[in-house]
């Protein structure tokens, strides 16, 4: 009885690795390969083109930081984040509240808040351009108010606010989704229970709501950041993939994919990205740590 | 149990099944080059627009029916970005046999081994028919590495009644002829002679390779053999000249007018004037039927210069069959292949005899033509990208500076710093 008892566990052991295969051999050849090899190559100098490549220790990292470009890419991504995730996550809420509350139509609301995610980037960036161009609807609105034009796309202090706008516009309502499902898995009993020691509307959110949604704030933060860390179709439509103008809207990513195939260096872009992989996981353990009794 | 026992041979046969069909697709994505004793080649190319892949299909179908033994695939780029798609391919060993290789990027590939020399192929005299300017773009140390396969250059569009309107009699042919034009034009247009839609007498794209053909007429240059001389006295004094035009108000971008592209603004008679090449004429056919323009070289200063568009057919080097691959090349910069791009239209020949025939068939565009005499390609040697970018954040910020700013940048601090920068980095 024992015998057998063991046998059909280990069969169910050797089943479930089985099963978890598939998974493995894709993760190990389509991320953990590659990972490991972009860390390799980012001690060498190596072009896509060349047939060897040349070990030169960690002059790629040290390259980087006398690199002005990627000095001022890395700028505007840890400001991209600081700004655009924190409103992001605000605006996300306050609209998972508001399509959580008893309003009518609630989902069209919910349909029409989503509807910027499913929307494809060039779609959106284009939108936005025709808005904000020279002349445009924004223009003529600012020369209504007797103010003058901006050049949006031309003036290197508004390129970059105008992306963060577009991004916040983008994905909030992804997140509205995930805080609206984070919303609706709070007890009512709790609401109840706070109205009977008569707690107000404004109480309730930050002692009952706010404390509930530690873990949906946490994986929104994580998600937020690292998409907005990996900031790539937009820019690359409104700037025609230059980040541009005067690198004003040049993000991480992009300056990655210019160095690796319009420079041909592929080492110095695997040095890049590996530097911005320590910045994000530094960052999620940093909020793992501010989080750290919900999500243990 | 009997049933549990079925139920879980199913399941690993399923999960096999699973795992065979990942494999046989994982293994399935290497390419078959030869099939039924024919030769397949492949030839590597960007769609620029339906017109441009007809072109190159009609290119093949003529070299088929000449080698009937060869089959040719035209392998179009995914995405925007040839380049990337290319070197993705050469790494991942699925490289084109022969492939379009941008002026700007080819000395990268030669700097790379990526290209194989030509030299074996071709004889001097073979060589001598096409544009020598054009050669020169796809040559290192004399050997040439790939045969251009057509061209554009920058020439001057004007609109013919507004400078009639603004009692200008013949395009600008110098310098100082060019500031008295705009110079009229902007009074013209004070005055409300040029039409309601008229802004700025003329809008060119903030990019140093519009802006390098007065560096060129100035009697400089940017590149030259393997040298970068930008921030030469010339090409100063040019810079300079140029922005002294922008500060008058003269000359604008596209963009401050709400358009992207020159030929928009040119188009609905926001501007009289833009310097651009061949390929704004079926733009401006299809949106401006009615547009009265005009189409001439350059003014010149101390000598005539313009830009060099051109892409070239080149061998990669990782590729099978080279013996073929120049076969289809020679064919494809052939004089039958360049026939058909004189009739088409769309650029010009790159081979002199045929590029005639395009002046025949489109007497118009000429300037596009003989401009090829005294441009030079666009390139600024290895790493071309790289410079560009940076010679373009120069002139946008001196552009900046003369439109938003105080007005006060020099061209030769600006320049001599970009070098120094330049140097560091390489």
């Amino acid at each position: 009885m024992k015998t057998a008892i063991s046998r059909k566990k280990r069969k169910e052991t050797r089943d479930g690795w089985l099963f978890l295969l598939p998974f493995i051999i894709l993760v190990s050849i389509f991320f953990i390969y590659p990972a490991l090899d972009a860390f390799y190559l980012s001690f060498h100098k190596y072009s896509l083109l060349s047939t060897q490549s040349e070990f030169v220790g960690i002059h790629n990292y040290l390259n980087a930081f006398h690199d002005s470009v990627f000095i001022r890419a890395l700028l505007n991504t840890l400001g991209l984040m600081v700004i655009a995730v924190p409103l992001q996550l605000i605006i996300a809420l306050c609209l998972a509240m508001i399509v959580n509350s008893r309003i009518r139509g609630k989902s069209f609301y919910r349909t029409a808040y989503f509807l910027p995610y499913v929307t494809s980037v060039v779609a959106i960036a284009i939108i936005f351009m025709f808005l904000f161009k020279d002349g445009g609807i924004v223009n003529s609105i600012i020369e209504l108010l007797g103010l003058h034009s901006i050049s949006f796309f031309n003036n290197t202090h508004w390129a970059l606010p105008l992306v963060g706008i577009m991004v916040i516009w983008e994905f909030m309502g992804f997140y509205m989704i995930i805080f609206l499902a984070g919303l609706q898995n709070i007890q009512q009993s709790l609401y109840e229970a706070a109205e009977i020691d008569g707690a107000n509307k404004w109480q309730q959110l930050i002692n009952v709501t706010l404390p509930q949604l530690k873990p949906t704030i946490f994986f929104n933060l994580i998600i937020s950041m690292s998409t907005t860390a990996a900031l790539y179709g937009l820019v690359v439509v409104i700037s025609k993939g230059k980040g541009g103008p005067l690198n004003s809207t040049m993000t991480m990513l992009l300056y990655i994919v210019n160095t690796a195939f319009d420079d041909f260096q592929m080492g110095y872009a695997c040095a890049q990205g590996i530097i911005l992989f320590i910045i994000l996981f530094s960052l999620t353990i940093i909020s793992k740590f501010i989080f750290k009794e919900e999500t243990d | 149990m009997q049933f549990m026992k079925l139920h879980h041979k199913s399941s690993i046969l399923l999960y096999l099944a699973i795992i065979s069909i990942l494999t046989i697709t994982i293994l399935g994505c290497g390419k078959a080059v030869k099939k039924s004793g024919k030769i397949t080649l492949d030839l590597g190319m960007w769609s620029s627009s339906p017109p441009a892949n007809k072109l190159v299909q009609d290119q093949i179908d003529a070299f088929e029916k000449k080698y009937p033994k060869i089959k040719v695939i035209k392998q179009i780029s995914v995405g925007g970005n040839f380049n990337e798609w290319l070197q993705i391919n050469v790494a991942g060993g699925t490289a084109p046999n022969i492939s379009f290789i941008n002026s700007m990027i080819v000395q990268d590939y030669i700097g790379f081994g990526a290209l194989k020399p030509l030299t074996k192929y071709y004889t001097k005299e073979e060589l001598k028919a096409y544009y020598p300017n054009l050669l020169k773009g796809f040559k290192a140390n004399g050997i040439v590495y790939g045969i251009p396969k057509d061209f554009n250059t920058l020439v001057m569009y004007y609109n013919k009644d507004m400078f009639e309107a603004a009692g200008i009699p013949h395009p600008p042919r110098t310098w100082k002829e060019l500031e008295e034009t705009l110079e009229k034009l902007q009074t013209a247009g004070k005055q409300g002679k040029l039409g309601k839609n008229f802004k700025f007498p003329m809008s060119t794209l903030m990019q140093w390779n519009r802006f390098n053909p007065f560096v060129l007429q100035n009697g400089g240059r940017t590149y030259k053999d393997g040298k970068l001389l930008f921030n030469s006295p010339e090409a100063c004094e040019a810079l300079d000249w140029f922005m002294s035009l922008v500060k008058k108000g003269y000359i604008v971008v596209p963009t401050r007018m709400g358009n992207q592209s020159l030929g928009a603004v040119l188009g609905s008679g926001f501007t009289a004037i833009m310097f651009s090449g061949g390929w704004q004429v079926p733009y401006l056919r299809q949106a401006a039927p009615n547009l009265n323009y005009g189409m001439a070289e350059l003014p010149m200063n101390k000598k005539k210069g313009s830009m060099l568009y051109t892409v070239c057919y080149s061998i990669l080097n990782v590729a099978d069959y080279p013996e073929e691959s120049a076969k289809l090349l020679k064919f494809m910069t052939g004089p039958e292949a360049e026939k058909l791009t004189a009739k088409a239209g769309q650029a010009i020949p790159s081979r002199i005899e045929e590029s005639k025939l395009f002046m025949k068939l489109y007497p118009e565009q000429k300037a596009l033509a003989t401009s090829a005499n005294f441009s030079v390609v666009y390139c600024w040697g290895k790493g071309s990208h790289r410079i560009d970018k940076e010679l373009n954040y120069v002139l946008l910020e001196m552009y900046i500076n003369y439109t938003q700013g105080d007005k006060s940048l020099k061209a030769k601090p600006l320049l001599d710093a970009k070098m120094q920068s330049l140097k560091y980095a390489q």
